[in-house]
């Protein structure tokens, strides 16, 4: 449901709303009704470049405490309004967007840093902070979260916990979801509750873990408590070309089953070898770049790239030496500016996801079968940048240099690829993500993935948001 | 309409978050069409002619205080000022600016200052006609700000000029340069206005043309030169470039100093606009006993209380207010004593809201106070 745009049960809602945050902290303005019908997500950005209508909100507002998002979420149940969390808005599948309308929760002034432990290295935050100015602030006090994702400047901490988001040095500090201690959640009824405050315990299931990743459909996150590190005394990074995807593929596996902690190892595929490194780096190679890093105590990081040189050189290779490999670490956000990134006209999406080291070239060979036999327009790319104990992460793309004018026949293509690509990865051990999230992009592909065990996310579900109000239509749960 | 000009920004912001980080309003106002996507996603509706210009749209164009971070982050080379002051340039060609908007361009044509303060009113606080000559070396341009609400910046300037034994006057028939009209949209009234201010100026026929305000400076350095506007080639400099000039020709020699730690707060103008950076900081390297404590966000990327063309903070009093709170802090946060700064706006901003122990000073104020 939602009150239709010229009742004037909506000045009520605004009342009510405005009695809660202040007028200055609610806006039904068209400009704010603009910028909040479209994240990062392709679809409703070709809705906007074709002129067509989108979904907005009605409201949005900005509470700065939990005890506001408490009475804002009491506001919605009372009207069965739809409550959409939004963040940053930079959530690549469709996450934060109010597509049944009602109101909008914008978390950036929920962004206050509360407290830094310096004894357990812990910080407590309020999740409507810009992940970089956290960092920032961290830094000057000689500690980070090691969290250093591209959307650093863009996106909150909030975006990234329901998102179970990823930085470039996960390899070594793990994704989000390894990073947090504890979290505070208000409830669609209002009520608002705190997570165990520390993560390892046999005190039953972790609560924590539940709330992450569930993209606001369970509720909305206000306060995280994460682990910090010292910054660390060196930073090392090494880069190398090698003949081809599998030797690179090889070389990487080696690294981490041999249990070395690289903080980060990047592997690009032959095509984005050829292509963005070379745009953006001005590395004129062919083959599979690969840089890793790693950082801490100089006498540490000295002995873990040694080993790490001995392994990658027992391959064929090129060494490319540290400089090469710093330069990535210097430009690593730099691919994501607008003369760099993929853009409309073009179509293109990220196929990111993740499977053990046995299945995980299948996987990337899957979907690039797909996308070559099955949909000649496009081309498919790939990296693989986040690795465990057990695999890694595939960050493939399929870009479409020239989709149909028509918005209906784009975004049927547009699906039509997600899903032959989906279902080719599944099939190989892939999941269908492994950082963006799920959002309204992946929604209808969420009961393949998880087969009857689907129920018991959507029991959580209705047990938790009985009348469907928080974010409804994502994650695959029922829409409006 | 003048936004085609600026249909490759447009189009690269629209879809982008890059710099939402750095966005002074966007950072403090924490709206999404605050940021420069915001800004791109409302133009590009309006460019294709999916959206007009509202009351909400125009409102939310006027929402950006001109700082220039965004453009300073850009690894595009974007540039989200220039569209958003075509953007208010189309609006004004349409008529539909906001009430608040037109009541400042009436205020500047009327009284030849953005507040509506009588003309004659202008230099009250300096004193007497023997500021005034009808031919000079040097023409100092006081500025609206300076005149009206910070005159112990022009006082302090004064004493220099003094102390230097410079032949300079200032212009008695002085009006704002018309920058905060052409930052409003108002391009041919600015144009206008520019024009009467250059003739006063080459009517003094001066070598050297000084002003203690970044935005006059940017006005003649910049917007002049654009608009073919002739200055008789007369040299324009700020006054922190002036001053660094006396010091090192010795023609002023500022006295030894309490120790003290002062910390210096770049702009928008004289920093990202024309670089200005390391003269302040020569000057007040030329005090001994001042040490200089940097902020971590420093020249090019240092944080903005809104101040080009003193315009913002008049049409958006309690956010400005919190862009200054937000300097206030970052400042505190060296440890120092003094923060000083090279503009009047600037300086007003950060009076109104100091809820801080820091001494609050104009550069020039500081280097008066020494001789
Ligand atoms: C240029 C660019 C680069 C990117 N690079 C990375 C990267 O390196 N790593 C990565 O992980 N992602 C990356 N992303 C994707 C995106 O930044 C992440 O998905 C991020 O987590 C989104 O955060 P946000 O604050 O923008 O959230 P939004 O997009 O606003 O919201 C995302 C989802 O989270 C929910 N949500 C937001 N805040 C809360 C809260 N407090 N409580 C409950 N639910 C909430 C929303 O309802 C929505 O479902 C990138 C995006 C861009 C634009
Ligand atoms: S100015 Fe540059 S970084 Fe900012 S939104 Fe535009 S393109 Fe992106
Ligand atoms: S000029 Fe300043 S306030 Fe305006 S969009 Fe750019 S960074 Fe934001």
């Amino acid at each position: 449901m939602r009150v239709p745009t010229d009742s004037y049960l909506n000045e009520f809602l605004y009342t009510e709303l405005a009695d809660v945050v202040g007028p200055e902290n609610v806006s039904t303005s068209q400009a704010d009704k603009i910028a909040y019908s479209c994240d990062y997500y392709w679809i409703p950005e070709l809705w906007i470049d074709r002129g067509r209508p989108s979904p907005e909100p009605d409201v949005v507002v900005h509470p700065r405490t939990a005890e506001e998002v408490s009475q804002i979420c009491r506001i919605a149940a009372n009207y069965k309004i739809p409550l959409t969390t939004w963040g940053g808005g930079s959530g690549s599948q469709g996450g934060a967007l109010p597509i049944h309308g009602g109101i909008v929760l914008d978390t950036k002034k929920l962004n206050r840093i509360l407290e830094i432990d310096k004894t357990s290295l812990t910080v407590t935050a309020e999740t409507g902070i810009i992940m970089q100015h956290l960092e920032w602030e961290l830094e000057r006090e000689g500690f980070g979260t090691m969290h250093e994702p591209a959307s650093i400047g863009c996106a909150t901490l909030g975006g990234f916990l329901a998102h179970r988001g990823t930085g470039v040095l996960s390899t070594k500090y793990g994704k989000i979801e390894d990073m947090v201690m504890a979290l505070e959640a208000v409830l669609a009824d209002g009520t608002i509750i705190n997570t165990l405050p520390v993560p390892r315990h046999a005190s039953g299931p972790d609560l924590s873990q539940l709330f992450l990743g569930s993209e606001g459909t369970f509720g909305v996150m206000t306060k995280a408590t994460l682990k910090i590190h010292p910054l660390p005394e060196v930073r090392r990074f090494h880069a190398f070309v090698f003949p081809d995807l599998h030797t690179g593929l090889e070389a990487g596996r080696q690294l981490m089953v041999r249990r070395l902690r690289p903080s980060v190892i990047r592997l690009y595929d032959e095509a984005e070898t050829r292509r963005l490194i070379r745009r953006v780096l001005g590395i004129d190679k062919e083959g599979a770049y690969l840089v890793f890093g790693f950082d801490g105590d100089r006498d540490l990081v000295d002995l873990e790239l040694s080993k790490a040189l001995a392994i990658c050189r027992s391959f064929p290779h090129e060494d490319l030496g540290p400089d090469l490999g710093q330069d990535w670490w210097d430009h690593r956000y730099d691919f994501f500016f607008p003369n760099h990134m993929f853009h409309l006209p073009q179509a293109f999406g990220t196929l990111d996801t993740v499977a053990t080291f046995a299945n995980i070239e299948n996987v990337y060979r899957a979907m690039k079968q797909v996308v070559e036999e099955q949909f000649p327009m496009a081309r498919y790319i790939g990296h693989f940048s986040h690795w465990y104990e057990w695999g890694c992460m595939l960050y493939a793309r399929f870009i479409i240099d020239d989709p149909p004018q028509d918005a209906h026949e784009a975004a049927q293509l547009y699906n039509r690829v997600w899903d032959a690509c989906l279902r080719a990865a599944m099939q190989q051990g892939g999941l269908l993500n492994e950082h963006h999230g799920i959002g309204l992009k992946l929604g209808r592909l969420m009961r393949e993935l998880y087969g009857p065990a689907y129920t018991v996310l959507e029991n959580i579900k209705r047990a938790i948001d009985p009348n469907n109000i928080m974010n409804p239509g994502k994650m695959g749960f029922q829409s409006r | 309409m003048l936004i085609s000009e600026h249909t490759s920004t447009i189009e690269a912001c629209r879809f982008c978050f890059m710099c939402r980080h750095v966005c002074t309003v966007g950072v403090i106002g924490g709206r999404e069409s605050d940021i420069p996507r915001g800004k791109g996603l409302i133009l590009f509706k309006v460019l294709k002619g999916h959206a007009d210009y509202s009351p909400d749209l125009v409102d939310a164009l006027y929402r950006c205080c001109l700082c220039g971070l965004c453009e300073t982050w850009c690894k595009a080379d974007c540039r989200p000022p220039d569209a958003i002051l075509a953007a208010r340039a189309d609006i004004v060609a349409q008529g539909k600016e906001p009430v608040a908007v037109r009541r400042i361009k009436d205020h500047l044509l009327q009284t030849g200052n953005p507040f509506g303060l009588p003309a004659e009113e202008r230099f009250q606080a300096l004193g007497g006609p023997d500021l005034f000559r009808g031919q000079a070396e040097v023409v100092y341009y006081v500025g609206c700000d300076t005149a009206y609400r910070q005159p112990q910046i022009a006082t302090a300037m004064l004493k220099i000029l003094g102390a230097a034994n410079a032949d300079f006057t200032l212009l008695p028939n002085e009006r704002s340069t018309g920058k905060p009209l052409s930052l409003l949209g108002y391009r041919d009234e600015a144009r206008t206005m520019a024009e009467q201010l250059a003739a006063e100026i080459r009517g003094v026929r001066p070598k050297l043309l000084v002003t203690t305000c970044p935005s006059a400076f940017d006005a003649f350095k910049t917007d002049y030169p654009a608009m073919g506007i002739d200055l008789a080639g007369v040299e324009v400099l700020h006054a922190a470039q002036y001053v660094d000039r006396l010091i090192e020709q010795g023609a002023v020699v500022p006295r030894k100093q309490p120790a003290a730690i002062a910390t210096f707060l770049d702009g928008t103008y004289l920093g990202r606009t024309h670089a200005v950076y390391d003269e302040p900081r020569r000057i007040l390297g030329a005090f001994a006993g001042l040490t200089l404590g940097e902020m971590v966000w420093a020249r090019e990327l240092a944080y903005s209380c809104g101040e080009p063309g003193g315009v913002f903070h008049l049409l958006h009093p309690e956010l400005s207010g919190r862009m200054a709170a937000r300097v206030l802090e970052e400042a505190a946060k060296t440890g120092a004593d003094v923060l000083i700064t090279a503009c009047p706006t600037t300086l007003e901003l950060l009076q109104k809201g100091n809820h801080t122990k820091l001494k609050l000073r104009d550069l020039v104020e500081v280097v008066a106070a020494a001789l």
